[in-house]
């Protein structure tokens, strides 16, 4: 889990790609759209989506 | 229950789940039927398919040659990743996986399967065979075969592999749905059934209801049913069926053609079978069957050929250069007695069901019962799969020869038959990438229409197997279905339990209503045979060898003579009849034979033990599994015979068997003992005396005393509890309880909401429950941990307290605490995924960055469902107002540069960020739509709000994203109007959330209870096991430790008072010993005048939840043409008040609430009625035009004119409020010219409005 993408603000501009995380190894691919979705490492082609880094919070009042 | 957790030590332990052994050996054998069935078919069953087609061959007259098709060497290979290996290379490491695994196909929405291959092989005239290698698709392969990859897996490389620990296969993956091949009950094979049905009657004159049927079976596990059918005169005509077409053949002239014998020959071994009483009858028919053949003519067995070929060669599709004498052999050879060897053994066959028949139709033997077990085998997945493989190459073959003859017919040019193209083109045509998909559509589907398999049903072959907890998933591989065409009879003879059934099928374990007795489950230990012997007929030559050195008195192959039947008993093996046996011999024959199963028994486990699981142990394991019946001749019962059979697809269950022994240095009766255990089958235990203990027979300390058993019993039950299915073994003490609450909860069971599975990051089902919070229940069943229920726990232990508190729990609704409820008690969680996938050409993911912000829609609700959801934090935080919502919408409407629509939830690729929250009315995710860049709606539908759990992106080789599978996670915590229910068929509805302070309490321990049950469950139920539960689970609670609650304890050998010991624990720790205790109410702090009964019980969650029922409508959509709301819940319709409910209303005299419900809330409507025709459609309604200048407007007063179109002006237009259904009748009848007169002026002015 420590591929290239260990980015820690994850917000990124369209366009840019996002990071999805490979179903096998679990390595992280920055995909850019029209990229083939393919693990670069290891060739597996499901790659899951990584939870997102914004705060998800209650609203306490 | 293992020690450890009995004694409360232990109840898990750690070290478990990192083990590398292969999953528990009773977990795996769950699905075994499925995936022996299948595995040959993998191996022996294709190659069987292939050799017993016949060659296809054509002779072209033309140009005076001759081609023959016929198929060799079928192989099926391993799933492969379909991405070509070219893709990987290069710039991936080398660490690629080419092995596809379940879990790939389960995510990405495809078909598990390998690639099928065949050699079609085409010879012309005598010259050299060409072959051609022909690809035949993709053959889905079942998890857990011989070729599927997870096949030997240790539980921690299928933990790793993403995989359930306990995965026990049996099931397709097709199109990312786990589907399974449905069992179903078929009627033995190689059995003569001796029918009576009224139905005989139809197929001509003279026939009678009198019929022998045998279902005989080919190597290929294709059957062709024989049926000799009794005519009045006497005659027998013998039926079989080609492509179910059927035809009628005198009898004598197919056992004359099967056996060239002397008619003196023949005469005596029809008339062998007679008994005491009935040679006249036995002679007289016999001699009618050869008198009959003289009036054909047909003196030699040759002219009954002959005879036959010359009449069937348009059925055998003879070519011309074969002879009729040929043409009849192959006739006999393909259609009749397919599961004999020669014609020698089909004579045989034939003149034992000509005997069978004669002593049916004279009443010395009795009908056979077609819907007792002990005449029914089971279709096995693998088996009905090589029959929709060996159809596919039927036709495949057909097709080519057709072919051929077409070319040589119309386009005698193009055929040559030395280009190898040619035949290449046509392989191309009928072949290739065929047939998996076929196969795929089978499983698909469940569909099978074919004219040469000969099944009675042709759809519902294939189920789903819905993974909504573990009881229901298993139980998908242990149900067995009566088939479809008996579900559609009026009669319920077909679903009565019946005796034989007993220990095979669970006696519980069926559903109620409409399937009941039709779908049955499997006991727990029964065993469906499945092994085939490598070389059929050695083995059958061992199994032979066997019987003659046990005694039996073999047919030789001329047999001349059919020895009586008042001496000996015929023999008959697989349908076969290979010799007798005197009949005082009989018995003795047949206790060596078993003693001889049950030393292979033993020796097949002690080589199962060394040798791998699941190898090879086919000499004594078939052996083991031989199955033979003795049925003494009695006069007016079953038909005599020693049947034996080795054959699969047979249920068997293991049973004791007794043996005695002189007793050591004493005198008097012999000692008995348990020599090992025996596999019976179905028709065996028929005939066989097997001693179930019950407390009446004397107890040892070992068990059951045998030396005081009637001594009539050779055989002894493993368990009393073994008759049940798993499902049903796992009720406690359910020999407590009313017997259809016992029914109830394996309803329920397969309803509750639990744990269905472990690898929840792995799998994307359309639908998945989850409990959050399971626990192990302290009473439990052997079984509970024999199958390792407890890892997929589907239950709560709850304290009841058996009270009438509040009206709250009355008719079955239940009370809960709200404090237990907020603490996590039945807390849920529902899982939904779908595959979205977008078409490349067309549109793609990704987000719209030009338009507006649209604030049209829904903003998340305040104070109402849902509300309590987390709220994702845009980049700047949350701005002053509170609202949580993306700054995109909040600054005036304007995207700011870097923002898009929704930015909220979803991510820069369109698709939404995990762990958002998604209202209803919010998009999931956005998809742009290439020609105009806007993005298209994805609302979530439902009143739900959803929280994104995982996104899947999958890939399919071509560049770009066009393939997502999307979970939702939606909270299913415990509402009012949820379903609850204990393990005892008690179900009940949550009615209330009552305060933890307002619940009552125990005086000594302050404990309130979780659940409050009306006292009035108990008296009608009589569900005395779930009060026994409540008092052993508060005993096991107290002192820490798990209960045994495996039903017939007392038959087991136990002679402990349940109640009194149980009592005894409670009073150690201080409790009263009949489990009640003095509770205080909550609400006014007195106590309660009767002590109150409070224990803990195991409850589940059923997932009948009203979250997925609830229907509220004030406004909503209505009907177009009748201005009715519409129905559906879905669609926002609402509930129909129909004619019982009016019914009511008006008994009730509420004519307004009638006038509301039926007219103002449904399709008000105002008409208009001319007074003068009495029409209502005839009138119009148009703006007054003004034909003077000035006035704006133009309608002056905006009055409208009305008139009626056939009085004109001057007609008196009315106006009066109809449902508008009635407006649509008269439409609709003057349609079809029927005229509708409203009688509007009798009414005079109270008729209606005047304008």
């Amino acid at each position: 889990m420590n591929g290239p993408g260990t980015a820690t603000n994850q917000v990124t501009a369209p366009g840019e790609g996002v990071f999805y995380v490979c179903g096998e190894c679990g390595w992280e691919n920055k995909i850019k759209p029209g990229d083939t979705i393919q693990c670069r490492e290891c060739g597996y082609r499901i790659l899951y989506k990584k939870r997102t880094r914004r705060v998800v919070q209650y609203e306490a009042r | 229950m293992n020690d450890a957790r009995a004694e409360g030590k232990v109840s898990w332990k750690p070290e478990w789940w990192g083990k590398a052994l292969p999953p528990p050996e009773r977990i795996q054998r769950l699905a075994d039927p499925h995936i022996e069935s299948f595995d040959w078919l993998l191996g022996e069953g294709l190659h069987r398919v292939v050799e017993g087609l016949d060659r296809a061959e054509y002779e072209d007259d033309a140009n005076g040659r001759r081609v023959s098709f016929w198929l060799e060497a079928p192989e099926v290979r391993a799933p492969l990743s379909s991405s070509s290996g070219a893709a990987r290379s290069g710039a991936l490491s080398q660490r690629v996986e080419l092995r596809e695994f379940p879990r790939d196909c389960r995510v990405g929405g495809s078909t598990y399967g390998g690639d099928m291959f065949i050699d079609v092989v085409v010879q012309v005239d005598d010259g050299q065979p060409q072959r051609f290698r022909q690809y035949l698709g993709r053959m889905p392969i079942m998890v857990k075969s011989k070729l599927c990859h997870l096949r030997d897996l240790t539980q921690k490389s299928l933990i790793k592999t993403g995989e359930e620990p306990y995965e026990f296969g049996g099931y397709f993956v097709c199109n990312g749905n786990e589907r399974l091949v449905r069992l179903i009950l078929m009627q033995r094979r190689n059995y003569v059934m001796a029918i009576r049905r009224g139905a005989f009657k139809k197929r001509g004159s003279n026939y009678t209801d009198y019929g022998v049927f045998m279902r005989c079976c080919r190597r290929d596990m294709s059957a062709v049913t024989v049926r000799l059918f009794y005519l009045e005169s006497g005659e027998v005509n013998l039926a079989f069926a080609v492509n179910r077409e059927e035809f009628l053949v005198p009898v004598g002239v197919i056992l004359k053609a099967f056996w060239d014998a002397s008619d003196r020959t023949l005469y005596e071994s029809v008339c062998s079978a007679a008994v005491a009483g009935t040679e006249f009858f036995y002679s007289a028919r016999a001699e009618l069957l050869l008198r009959k053949l003289q009036d054909h003519g047909l003196k030699t067995s040759r002219d009954c050929m002959e005879h036959l070929g010359k009449n069937f060669r348009t059925v055998v599709d003879a070519p011309k250069a074969w002879s009729n004498v040929k043409a009849g052999e192959e006739l006999l050879r393909r259609h009749l007695f397919v599961h004999c060897a020669d014609n020698n053994e089909k004579a045989q066959v034939l003149v034992f069901m000509i005997q069978k028949l004669f002593a049916f139709v004279c009443g010395t033997c009795q009908e056979d019962n077609p819907d007792a077990l002990a005449h029914h085998e089971v279709l096995l997945p693998g088996h009905i799969m090589a029959m929709v493989i060996r159809d596919q190459f039927e036709t495949f073959l057909r097709s080519m020869k057709e072919s051929v003859a077409n070319d040589v017919k119309y386009q005698p040019d193009r055929v040559d038959y030395h280009d190898e193209k040619y035949f290449q083109k046509k392989m191309d045509k009928y072949l290739t990438n065929k047939v998996g998909g076929k196969i795929e559509y089978f499983l698909n589907t469940g569909n099978l229409s074919s004219k040469s398999i000969e099944i009675s049903q042709s759809s519902g072959f294939t189920i789903v197997a819905e993974k909504l907890n573990y009881f229901r998933y298993i139980s998908h591989f242990r149900a067995v279905h009566r088939g479809a065409y008996y579900a559609t009879l009026q009669t319920t003879k077909v679903r009565k339990l019946l005796p034989e059934s007993w220990g095979f099928m669970c006696p519980v374990h069926t559903p109620d209503g409409a399937p009941c007795g039709l779908l049955n489950h499997l006991a727990a230990k029964c065993k469906i045979t499945t092994l085939e012997p490598e070389d059929e007929v050695a083995y059958f030559n061992s199994v032979l060898r066997m019987l003659v050195g046990y005694g039996l008195n073999a047919q030789t192959a001329e047999a001349v003579r059919v020895p009586p039947i008042s001496r000996y008993t015929p023999v008959l093996l697989d349908g076969r009849l290979v010799g007798h046996v005197r009949n005082e011999n009989a018995l003795g024959f047949v206790s060596e034979v078993r003693r001889w199963k049950c030393s292979r028994r033993v020796k097949a486990e002690e080589e199962e033990e060394e040798e791998e699981r699941r190898t090879e142990t086919a000499g004594s394991g078939l052996n083991a599994m031989l199955e033979i019946a003795y049925i003494p001749y009695r006069k007016g019962e079953k038909y005599p015979g020693v049947y034996a059979f080795t054959s699969s697809a047979r249920m068997m269950r293991e049973v004791h068997l007794l043996e005695e022994r002189p007793r050591k240095g004493e005198k008097g009766a012999p000692e008995r003992f348990v020599l090992g255990s025996e596999m019976i089958g179905s028709l065996e235990q028929t005939f066989l005396n097997v001693h179930c203990p019950d407390k009446y027979v004397p107890l040892t300390e070992r068990g059951v005393d045998f030396d005081a058993l009637d001594p009539k019993y050779t055989h002894c039950e493993t368990s009393p509890a073994a008759m049940l299915s798993i499902v049903a073994s796992l009720t406690p003490w359910s020999d407590f309880n009313q017997s259809p609450r016992n029914m109830y909860q394996c309803q329920m069971a397969k309803q509750t909401m639990g744990t269905p599975l472990l690898s929840y990051p792995y799998r994307f089902d359309n639908k998945l429950y989850r409990l959050n919070s399971p626990q192990t229940p302290i009473t439990q069943t052997n079984a509970y941990s024999d199958y390792e229920i407890d890892e997929y726990a589907s239950g709560t232990n709850a304290i009841i307290a058996v009270l009438s508190y509040t009206g709250y729990d009355m008719e079955d609704a239940m009370i809960i605490n709200k404090s237990s409820m907020e603490r996590g008690f039945a807390h849920g969680t529902m899982y939904k995924s779908k595959v979205v996938e977008v078409d490349r050409k067309t549109a793609s993911f990704g987000v719209e960055r030009s338009r507006r912000a649209d604030h049209s829609r829904r903003k998340p609700p305040r104070n109402g469902f849902g509300d309590q959801f987390p709220r994702m934090v845009p980049n700047g935080g949350l701005d002053e107002g509170g609202s949580g919502e993306g700054s995109a919408q909040s600054s005036g409407g304007r995207l700011e540069p870097g923002e898009y629509k929704d930015m909220d939830r979803i991510d820069a690729d369109g698709l939404p960020h995990v762990g958002a929250t998604i209202w209803p009315g919010n998009n999931q995710y956005s998809v742009i739509n290439k020609s105009n860049g806007r993005s298209q709606n994805n609302i979530l539908k439902g009143e739900e709000v959803a929280v994104v759990d995982q996104v899947a992106v999958i890939g399919g080789g071509a560049k770009g994203m066009d393939k997502v599978n999307l979970k939702l996670r939606f909270n299913r915590n415990p509402v009012i109007g949820d379903k609850f229910a204990s393990r005892h068929g008690q179900k009940g509805i949550l009615s209330y959330l009552y305060r933890d302070i307002d619940m009552p309490w125990c005086e000594t321990t302050g404990i309130r209870p979780d659940i409050i049950f009306n006292p009035h469950g108990f008296p009608s139920r009589m569900t005395i096991g779930m009060i026994l539960e409540s008092l052993a689970s508060k005993a096991g609670a107290l002192r820490g430790e798990f209960k045994d609650a495996t039903p017939f304890a007392t038959a087991r050998g136990s002679t402990t008072d349940l109640i009194k010991s149980f009592g005894d624990e409670l009073l150690g720790c201080g409790f009263h010993r009949n489990g009640t205790e003095k509770l205080v109410s909550g609400i006014t702090g007195e106590e309660m005048e009767a002590e109150i009964y409070i224990g803990i019980v195991y409850y589940q969650r059923l997932r009948h939840m009203v979250s997925d029922k609830f229907q509220v409508r004030s406004t909503g959509p209505i009907n177009a043409q009748t201005k009715q709301p519409i129905k559906g819940r879905k669609v926002g319709g609402g509930i129909r008040f129909g004619e019982m409910e009016r019914d009511a209303l008006i008994a009730h005299g509420c004519s307004y609430l009638t006038y509301d419900r039926l007219h103002l809330s449904s399709d008000y409507f105002v008409g208009d009625v001319c007074c003068k025709c009495g029409q209502l459609i005839t009138t119009t309604r148009k703006p007054i035009v003004s034909t003077s200048m000035g006035g704006h407007g133009g309608g002056g007063d905006g009055k409208e004119m009305y008139s009626c179109l056939l009085c004109g002006e001057g007609s008196d237009i009315k106006k009066l409020t109809l449902p508008y259904v009635f407006k649509f009748l008269v439409t609709e009848l003057a349609s079809v010219n029927i005229k509708c007169v409203l009688d509007v002026d009798r009414y005079g002015s109270r008729g209606g409005v005047k304008h």
